[in-house]
């Protein structure tokens, strides 16, 4: 006699279970073990029984039209692709899958971070495929990476201050997502901020991104691109937190000032010099406990404090303030991005986004060509 | 077939960076193929775990893929170091040193004695048997001597192997705990100094752990585990899960498996090694720590919902287990081992562990993430359904006795000294 616990089959003896719900409560897990007695924690509740047919295997990357290749990234290609079935426009990242290392950890962090961050400011991904020898994932398309956007379009690579203060306030939100969900994005920098058409920011690669929430107490130091890596992860921090990416943040807000990186280090010494050099070299005076930091050395060249005026003179004084509350050296001064997106800096947002729409309308008008904020182009991106 | 396996060796890293130049590299030299191997008994305690890495690698802004090329120069160079090449060619910048991963302040330190006289045992019960039973498993086939696990015939399952199961599984715990204890005891003798708080009962704790599904005195001595689940011995908590799982084998099992109902997971036949032997060896070799190993009881019930075919039972908890060690410690963890390792550990060819993983993780739908107060959830859950192991409460007194003091300081230290204050009264008790 066949006993089917798992089925929905009402012809069974065993399976008054009419629903896969019941089937799956039904189920012996270690839920129905160790909360016997009480409810089972929210995250085990069968809410997650979807029929097994459910499939993956219809989805199938011809579904899709390769379209010409946009970046190579150091663990996949990205192409940019068609959805046969609505046109709609994609980016497909493709991973190469060999029986030795299996799946890339990178691939499991991005997949698996990607699909709870659901938000504006960060690039959606919208489809896992699965063939032979890869994987494709399946992201929102993108026209440009911030990089390639502030080369475009800024005077030698500056941006304008609207724009400016529309971004940051689009890297602190998809950064505040972030962090409130418990993950560490660990590696933002121009080219792993993506812009659309329409003027978007979102936050993409999340490759070297983690969840922060559990206890695993391993970090790696060897995260974010040298240029936007926080003096504490230069000095060998494993302790550190959501301030890393506030670190990269303002570098990024400088940068989209000046158009050249602030901190242009060739080697992590030379970078912490570069940073001191404009900051200040810190001492145990302003920065109690340093001298307990792995790479700390207490023959760092001394350096005073620069006033930041004299270096970004194009940056407004309240502008200023919110940079330089994100470039703090120690990492427990720097502003969260909740706190960053509060900054009196972004009240006139609207004001200035509204002003400026006007201005483009008019341009709109006059020049009888589609505006915007990113001009149609066929770049080369990496941050996928 | 036996090869030995070596014990975990130490190099120097090849790294340039100043600050890791003398981090050691742990490598096992031996393959692994078709039989779990014991370390020699003389391996050396393994004080801190370490952990294959890249070398250093600023990472350049724009020229993401020549530090590729430089990395995998480098490695390839080192060539007895293959399963750190292949890691550091394919995710250089996971791939951490370890000589940070765990400050002995905070973490148990993995007894190699522990698993090395557990293992042994093994051995000695594969060397019995015949190893063609079944040829095409990477699991030790069942042994003669142990008839307690019946095999469950595929297709056609009947009430009498049934019941035959549901008496005769307890006896195997039973003789896989006795085996544990013995192993305990030795570990504590071996470096009382530096096990964590949490083991230093282990003596009692063994005899708790015997006879945790019997009816006990209510006074009888109980382990405490410490509040937060990330100071514990990760030992201590495979043994809670393995009878945790074991509860849930011996449930499954008595459901017949449905024709055509195999996944992926499934073996043949019930490997021989015990599930809390296996998951010590997991445990010690792979280092899982306790978040990672509290996550794979996650997945049991992710898995559980979201794949109806699947049950943990004696055919597929083995692969359950190693499949989502390596899942949970290369998505969840910066620094773990190269799928090779974790082949080798877990007793699976590489390439079905490929399969494995990525099978895992289509059917949990690569939500590998949970949700913190679930593994907290989860490891009181443990705590508190076996007898023989309790919650510290004082080491929590403790801590928000500290904190009040030093009002703003971190938990963590006061914990610690919670627990090496712990530890100094467990080792006077130890003689007895």
């Amino acid at each position: 006699m066949e006993v089917t616990h798992r089925t929905t089959n009402s012809q069974r003896p065993a399976s008054r279970l009419h629903t896969k719900l019941q089937a799956a409560e039904k189920l012996i897990s270690p839920g129905s073990v160790l909360f016997a007695h009480r409810s089972k924690p929210a995250a085990l509740g069968p809410t997650h029984v979807r029929t097994v047919s459910q499939d993956m295997d219809k989805r199938h990357p011809s579904s899709f039209q390769q379209l010409e290749k946009l970046g190579e990234g150091t663990y996949a290609t990205v192409f940019k692709g068609r959805n046969r079935q609505n046109g709609e426009l994609v980016a497909l990242k493709e991973i190469h899958l060999d029986s030795e290392e299996g799946t890339p950890s990178t691939a499991i962090r991005e997949i698996s971070l990607m699909k709870e961050l659901r938000h504006e400011n960060i690039v959606a991904l919208h489809d896992v495929i699965h063939t032979e020898n890869k994987l494709m994932l399946v992201f929102e398309y993108m026209d440009k990476d911030l990089k390639k956007y502030m080369d475009a379009r800024g005077q030698h690579g500056q941006l304008d201050p609207v724009t400016i203060k529309s971004f940051m306030q689009q890297l602190l939100r998809g950064i505040a997502f972030c962090h409130d969900n418990r993950v560490l994005h660990r590696d933002l920098k121009p080219q792993n901020l993506l812009i659309n058409s329409k003027g978007q920011l979102k936050l993409g690669d999340f490759g070297l991104a983690r969840a922060f929430g559990i206890p695993v107490n391993t970090f790696s130091n060897e995260v974010v691109t040298l240029w936007y890596r926080a003096p504490d992860v230069l000095l060998g921090s494993r302790t550190y937190n959501t301030s890393i990416d506030i670190w990269s943040a303002g570098c990024i807000m400088a940068e989209m000032y000046t158009g050249r990186p602030l901190f242009a280090g060739t080697t992590n010494d030379d970078q912490l010099q570069k940073i001191f050099r404009l900051m200040g070299t810190p001492s145990e005076r302003s920065w109690p406990g340093i001298s307990a930091y792995p790479e700390y050395k207490a023959n760092f060249h001394v350096y005073a404090t620069q006033d930041m005026r004299l270096f970004l003179p194009q940056v407004d004084p309240v502008g200023l303030e919110l940079l330089r509350s994100m470039l703090q050296l120690r990492p427990e001064l720097r502003i969260s991005a909740t706190d960053a997106l509060r900054h009196p800096w972004f009240q006139d947002l609207p004001q200035l986004q509204a002003r400026a729409q006007q201005v483009a309308q008019q341009q709109q008008m006059q020049q009888q060509i589609s505006g915007g904020y990113g001009a149609p182009g066929v770049p080369q991106q990496t941050g996928y | 077939m036996i090869t030995s396996t070596s014990s975990p060796t130490l190099h120097s890293s090849s790294s340039s960076s100043p600050s890791h130049a003398f981090s050691p590299r742990l490598q096992y030299e031996n393959s692994y193929r078709s039989r779990l191997v014991p370390p020699p008994a003389t391996s050396r305690p393994r004080s801190t775990p370490q952990y294959p890495r890249a070398p250093s690698d600023p990472r350049i802004p724009s020229a993401k893929s020549s530090p590729t090329t430089q990395r995998s120069e480098a490695a390839a160079a080192v060539t007895s170091q293959s399963q750190a090449r292949d890691a550091a060619h394919l995710h250089p910048v996971q791939m951490v040193d370890a000589s940070t991963q765990y400050s002995p302040r905070d973490e148990p330190i993995f007894s190699q004695s522990v698993s090395a006289s557990g293992v042994a045992k093994l051995r000695l019960e594969s060397n019995n048997q015949p190893a063609a039973a079944y040829p095409s498993s990477p699991f030790v086939p069942e042994s003669p001597k142990a008839p307690a696990i019946v095999p469950r015939a595929l297709a056609q399952p009947r009430a009498i192997i049934h019941s035959t199961n549901n008496n005769a599984t307890p006896t195997s715990t039973l003789h896989a705990t006795a085996k544990r204890s013995t192993a305990d005891v030795s570990a504590v003798r071996t470096s009382p100094s530096l096990r964590p708080p949490s083991t230093s009962s282990n003596i009692t704790g063994a005899d708790n752990e015997q006879s945790a599904k019997r009816p006990r005195p209510p006074n009888a001595a109980v382990k405490l585990m410490p509040m937060q689940y990330e100071h514990c011995d990760p030992k201590d908590l495979a043994v809670l899960i393995s009878s945790m799982l074991m509860e849930l084998v011996r449930y499954n099992d008595t459901i017949p498996l449905r024709d055509g109902a195999l996944t992926r997971f499934h073996s043949r036949a019930p490997p021989t090694i015990s599930v809390l032997d296996y998951l010590q060896r997991l445990t010690t070799h792979a280092t899982l720590s306790p978040p990672i190993l509290l996550s794979m009881v996650f997945y049991i019930d992710r898995l559980c919902a979201l794949y109806p075919a699947f049950t943990i039972s004696s055919l597929t908890v083995h692969r359950f287990l190693i499949t989502s060690a390596t899942v949970a410690s290369k998505g969840l963890s910066d620094s773990f081992w190269t799928n090779k390792t974790y082949a080798r550990v877990g007793g699976v060819k590489l390439k079905e562990l490929a399969l494995l993983e990525l099978e895992f993780l289509w059917r949990v739908e690569w939500r590998i993430v949970p949700r913190p107060e679930v593994l907290v959830d989860y490891y009181r859950s443990l705590v508190d359904r076996n007898e023989g192991y309790e919650i510290d409460i004082t080491g929590k007194l403790e801590d928000s006795e500290a904190s009040a003091v030093a009002e703003g300081s971190i938990s963590a230290s006061a914990a610690a000294a919670a627990a090496v204050a712990a530890q100094s009264h467990e080792v006077q008790q130890n003689p007895t």
